[in-house]
């Protein structure tokens, strides 16, 4: 009953574990996630994508992706520690990076424009 | 989870490998750790429900992801005690979090109970969970005004701080003495309209 339990607790925490560095844009599986949802791509499909196997993929997503500015660094040292192409997976995170850039824009941010220029005009106008 | 595990070794080795910046072995420390937190954490706590015993596992794993450089194996406990240490406080901080909300759920039963009751004398009834959360939200829809909802909602909740109310009736500016005036002359009005509501549905 013991052992069930344990289990259950391990699997449990495996699939959470899993979700948080999903959820976590501190964690390549994160970019890995977006973008097989951006681009609906199964498992198999990413892992032929970046050119690797199951077992490197697994690897692959715990990697930590603190610092934007060594994206470079960091896909260089995943190709160096796993069978993965660099190429691709930075393909792969900038593909996603300037994807959340586009929709992390404020809404405000086009519209600003438009009423400065409407509100320029109007000033204008008046003169 | 003893000295003489041999995970433990292993674990430290592979906590150095990661720190050096190998962060294949991530996913091998992930395995160990759990197979050896889960066991240690559901020898320790039998009665708690094994989805709470994971998120404390998990949280205090992804924490040590994040940040593997937190873990001074020169300090003392091996890479497994010291998370599961974070794991039990993590328990731990669950079990209070859990006991203020159940006496608070109490506090919003009994007032309900009280509330509800013609006389007082069905207020030793026990109400079921769906009862009493379809009794609540019953309780809520009668009172339109969403100032209103807020005011019982707080009252719900246990809260007595006249401050609250008051900004809820939107006089935070407003003096302590006509604060407590108002603040107590909304409460008998959303009383009466709640009162007579379960009078009539009882008729």
């Amino acid at each position: 009953m013991s052992k069930i339990r344990e289990d259950k607790i391990k699997k449990l925490a495996a699939e959470k574990i899993r979700a948080g560095l999903e959820g976590d844009p501190t964690f390549i599986a994160f970019y890995l996630k977006k973008y097989s949802e951006i681009e609906k791509k199964t498992l198999d499909q990413m892992i032929s994508i970046l050119g690797t196997n199951s077992e490197s993929y697994e690897k692959v997503v715990f990697f930590r992706f603190s610092d934007k500015q060594k994206i470079v660094e960091l896909c260089d040292l995943a190709a160096k520690q796993l069978k993965i192409e660099s190429d691709k997976l930075l393909s792969v995170i900038r593909h996603v990076l300037s994807i959340e850039a586009i929709t992390s824009m404020p809404s405000e941010s086009n519209e600003t424009p438009g009423l400065l220029m409407a509100a320029r005009k109007k000033e204008n106008e008046k003169k | 989870m003893t000295k003489t595990n041999p995970n433990i070794k292993t674990l430290k080795h592979l906590h150095q490998q990661l720190i050096d910046g190998d962060q294949s072995v991530s996913n091998t420390l992930c395995e160990l750790l759990l197979d050896l937190l889960s066991v240690a954490l559901n020898r320790k706590f039998p009665q708690i429900d094994e989805d709470i015993l994971s998120d404390c596992i998990t949280d205090s794993i992804i924490e040590y992801l994040k940040l593997p450089s937190k873990f001074d194996p020169s300090k003392g406990p091996s890479l497994d005690s010291f998370l599961l240490m974070a794991s039990i406080r993590n328990v731990q901080d669950f079990s209070k979090k859990s006991a203020t909300y159940s006496k608070k759920r109490d506090e919003y039963r009994e007032f309900l109970q009280i509330f509800v009751a013609e006389d007082g004398r069905e207020s030793n009834i026990g109400l079921e969970e769906e009862e009493f959360l379809k009794m609540k939200s019953e309780l809520l829809s009668i009172l339109q005004a969403p100032a209103d909802q807020m005011f019982f909602e707080a009252q719900l909740n246990g809260d007595k701080d006249i401050g609250v109310y008051a900004q809820i009736l939107g006089l935070k500016n407003s003096s302590k003495e006509t604060q407590k005036v108002e603040v107590k002359r909304a409460r008998d009005r959303i009383s009466k309209v709640l009162k007579r509501y379960v009078q009539n549905k009882r008729r």
